[in-house]
C-alpha cells in the first residue's frame, strides 16, 4: 500500500435547521428529498475549493463519494404515502428513492462529471466513504475526491426509532470533505492529513450526536476545533481511529 | 536501484450467475446463444433458484452463491485477506416495502409499530452485507456500492483497484436485485416498461423488461497471468449531468467513461474485440450508447456489439455482473452471442448490433452500463495470451 500522505483540503457540514430554511427559500431544490437538501447545504459550504478543483483539474480527476445508510428516506416514505393513497406512483418520488439519487443530484448541481460512487454500509458508511476515496486517491484512479455523508431522521418515524436505541439522542446530518495527495492544488493549500485505521473492539461505547454515516461530520467538527483524534466504534463493534494532523 | 513491485493482476477465477434464464452462468449462456427469452407474459422475468425460497429475501440465494463458489475454490471465508464487495439497489426492499406501506395507509397500531423495527433494520443497505459477512465468517474490507444500474460494475473497477492495492489478495463481487413493488411501479411511472420481451436497438423499442439475479465473480491477484486466464485489465467511470434519469443523448459521459477504462488497460480502442452494451432497449439509453459507439470508433468501423437483455431482462445493479458472466462465456468459448429481440436497424441510430452469433477469436472486450443519476461505468477484460 501506499504510504504518502493523504491530506484535507475543506470540510463542511448541515444540519437540520440549515436544511430547513434552505428548503423554504431556494425553489430550485422543491422537487429534492430532505437528504438531497443536507448535501447540497453542506457541499454549498465548500464551493470556492470545489470549484478550485474544477478550474485545475481534469473532470475525470475529481471522484465523487456518497454516502448514505438510509438514502433518500424521505423521498421513499413520501412515495409509499403516495402509493398506499391513490395507487400511482410519482416519477420524482421513485428516482429519488433510489440511494444513487443523492449522488446524482449533486453531481449535477455541483457539475461534478468525473466518477462517482455511492456507498452505504450501514452505521460505517462515514468511514468506508473516507476509506474508499483514499483508494481511489492510492491507487491514482483519481487525484482528488469530495466527499460527502447524509443521512435524514424522518419526523413520522422518529419517536419509534428513538424507542429502540438507548444512550443517545437520534440525529440527521450531513458531513462534506476534500481529499487529495497533492501538495497544492491551485491556491488551495491542505489542512491537515489524515490517517484512519480500524480494529475489533470489546465493546461499543455511547456516541451522541448520532446518524448512521456521522463519522465525516464528526471530522469536519474536528477540525472546526483543532482536535487531532477522533475514535468512533460502530454497533457491529468496529473501532475506528481517525488522526489528524495539522499543517 | 530502485525495485519496482511487480504488477499485479486482478484475475477473474470464477464467477456464478442466477436468472430468470437459469440456476446458473451455463443456463444463461445457453440461452443467449440460442436467442432463448426468458420474459414472462407480464413483462418480468423471474429469478430461477431452488434457494430462492422466501419471496423477495435476497439472503439465502445470495449465501448459497457465494458458498459454491468458495467451496469449488477451495477458499476459507475468514481469511482476513478476501474482501466483499456487494453491489445492489433495492436490497431487502421487497421484504420491507408492504410493512412500511401499510403502516403508512392505516392507523399506527402496536403491531405495525413492532413491523417498522423490521423495516428500519432492513432498509440500510448494509444490512445485508453484514447478514453475509456474518452467515459466512468473512472477515475482510467490505463496501456496498450503490450507484443503480451502474452498481455491480462500479464494484468490480473497485475490487480491481482493491488488487492493485494489495489491499486484499483475493476479492469477492457479489450481487442481488429482486423485483419489487418499488421499482415495478417506480419504472412504470415513467412509461419505461415493455409488456412484451424488450428489443435492443430495434427502430420499434419500447422499453425494458425489469427482473431478477444473484451472482458472484471471484478475483484474486496475480503476478503473472496464464494463457486464457482472464483479468480486469480496465475501468472507466464518469457522471452524466444532464438529467437523473436520461442519459445525455450524445453519449458524451459514456463514450468518455468507456474511453478510460480502454486507456487504463493500456489499450487502443481498435484492440476491442467486443462490446457489451448496457442495451436496454430504452429510447434514450440506446441512443446515447450508439453516438458514443460512432464518437469512440466510427458509425461504418466500430467493433460488434450486443445486448442480451432481451433474454435476461434488465437486472439494474446486477447488470453489469451477470452481463460480465455472460462475456466471460464468450471469451472462454470464442463466440459472440446474438442480440436477441433486435430486427429493425433504426436510422437514428445509425449503428445496429450483432444479430446473429459468430465464432471469433475474442482477447479484449468492453462491458458498459449507464444508471439513473448519471452513473456511467465500463470495465475491459483482457485474456492472458
Amino acid at each position: 500500500m501506499n504510504n504518502e500522505p493523504i491530506y484535507i483540503y475543506a470540510a463542511g457540514v448541515s444540519n437540520s435547521e440549515r436544511a430547513l430554511k434552505l428548503k423554504s427559500s431556494d425553489r430550485s431544490l422543491r422537487k429534492a428529498s430532505f437528504e438531497m437538501i443536507l448535501g447540497y447545504d453542506c457541499l454549498k459550504s465548500i464551493s470556492s475549493e470545489i470549484n478550485t478543483l474544477k478550474e485545475e483539474l481534469k473532470p475525470t480527476e475529481i471522484s465523487f463519494v456518497c454516502g448514505s445508510s438510509h438514502g433518500s428516506l424521505y423521498a421513499t416514505k413520501d412515495f409509499l404515502s403516495g402509493f398506499a393513497k391513490i395507487k400511482r406512483a410519482r416519477p420524482f418520488l421513485f428516482q429519488n428513492s433510489l440511494h444513487n439519487s443523492i449522488t446524482g443530484f449533486l453531481c449535477q448541481k455541483f457539475e461534478l462529471k468525473g466518477p462517482s460512487l455511492t456507498l452505504s454500509l450501514g452505521e460505517q458508511t462515514g468511514e468506508n466513504c473516507i476509506d474508499t476515496a483514499m483508494d481511489l486517491l492510492n491507487s491514482s484512479f483519481a487525484r482528488a475526491c469530495v466527499l460527502l455523508a447524509a443521512d435524514g431522521l424522518v419526523e413520522e418515524f422518529k419517536e419509534t426509532l428513538q424507542s429502540y436505541v438507548k444512550g443517545f439522542d437520534l440525529k440527521e446530518g450531513a458531513g462534506a470533505l476534500i481529499l487529495s495527495k497533492e501538495e497544492s492544488i491551485g491556491n488551495l493549500s491542505p489542512i491537515c492529513s489524515i490517517s484512519l485505521s480500524s480494529i475489533q473492539a470489546e465493546e461499543v461505547k455511547t456516541r451522541s450526536p448520532y446518524y448512521d454515516s456521522d463519522c465525516i461530520e464528526s471530522i469536519a467538527h474536528l477540525i472546526e476545533e483543532k482536535k487531532n483524534t477522533l475514535v468512533r466504534t460502530a454497533p457491529n463493534k468496529t473501532k475506528t481511529t481517525v488522526n489528524l494532523t495539522y499543517l | 536501484m530502485i525495485k519496482s513491485s511487480p504488477v499485479t493482476y486482478a484475475v477473474v477465477k470464477d464467477f456464478e450467475v442466477s436468472s430468470c434464464a437459469g440456476e446458473n452462468a451455463e443456463a444463461l449462456w445457453k440461452s443467449c446463444l440460442e436467442k432463448q427469452t426468458h420474459i414472462g407474459e407480464d413483462g418480468f422475468g423471474n429469478l430461477i433458484n431452488k434457494h430462492y425460497q422466501k419471496k423477495g429475501d435476497p439472503k439465502s440465494p445470495l449465501i448459497h452463491c457465494i458458498q459454491n463458489i468458495l467451496n469449488n475454490q477451495g477458499v476459507k471465508p475468514e481469511d482476513s485477506s478476501i474482501g466483499v464487495i456487494l453491489a445492489t439497489t433495492t436490497g431487502y426492499t421487497a421484504t420491507w416495502e408492504h410493512l412500511l406501506l401499510d403502516y403508512l395507509g392505516d392507523d399506527e397500531t402496536t403491531e405495525t409499530s413492532f413491523n417498522l423495527k423490521e423495516v428500519f433494520s432492513k432498509e440500510p443497505l448494509g444490512y445485508l452485507l453484514e447478514e453475509v459477512k456474518e452467515a459466512l465468517s468473512i472477515k475482510g474490507p467490505s463496501a456496498v456500492i450503490s450507484t443503480a444500474c451502474s452498481a455491480s460494475t462500479h464494484s468490480i473497477g473497485l475490487a480491481q483497484q482493491w488488487i492493485k492495492l494489495k489491499k486484499v489478495q483475493k476479492c469477492l463481487v457479489i450481487t442481488v436485485e429482486l423485483l419489487c413493488l418499488l421499482t415495478k411501479e417506480g419504472f412504470n411511472s415513467f412509461n419505461l416498461l415493455d409488456k412484451t420481451s424488450c428489443k435492443p436497438f430495434d427502430k420499434s423499442r419500447t422499453g425494458i423488461n425489469l427482473s431478477e439475479a444473484v451472482g458472484c465473480i471471484y478475483i484474486e491477484g496475480q503476478e503473472s497471468i496464464k494463457e486464457n486466464e482472464i483479468q480486469i485489465a480496465g475501468f472507466g467511470a464518469t457522471t452524466d449531468i444532464h438529467q437523473m434519469t436520461t442519459p445525455d443523448p450524445e453519449g458524451k459521459g459514456t463514450a468518455l467513461s468507456m474511453q478510460m477504462a480502454i486507456s487504463s488497460a493500456n489499450l487502443e480502442s481498435q484492440d476491442i474485440d467486443l462490446i457489451h452494451t448496457h442495451g436496454t432497449a430504452s429510447y434514450f439509453n440506446d441512443l446515447a450508447e450508439s453516438m458514443a459507439i460512432k464518437t469512440i470508433w466510427s458509425k461504418e468501423n466500430h467493433p460488434p456489439f450486443i445486448s442480451t437483455k432481451g433474454v435476461h431482462g434488465h437486472t439494474l445493479g446486477s447488470s453489469g455482473l451477470l452481463e460480465s458472466c455472460i462475456l466471460f462465456k464468450a471469451m472462454e468459448n470464442g463466440i459472440i452471442p446474438p442480440t436477441t429481440g433486435f430486427n429493425d436497424f433504426d436510422e437514428e441510430l445509425g449503428v445496429k448490433p450483432l444479430s446473429t452469433s459468430i465464432e471469433k477469436d475474442i482477447n479484449c472486450v468492453l462491458k458498459n452500463t449507464l444508471g439513473f443519476g448519471g452513473a456511467n461505468a465500463s470495465l475491459v477484460f483482457k485474456k492472458g495470451s
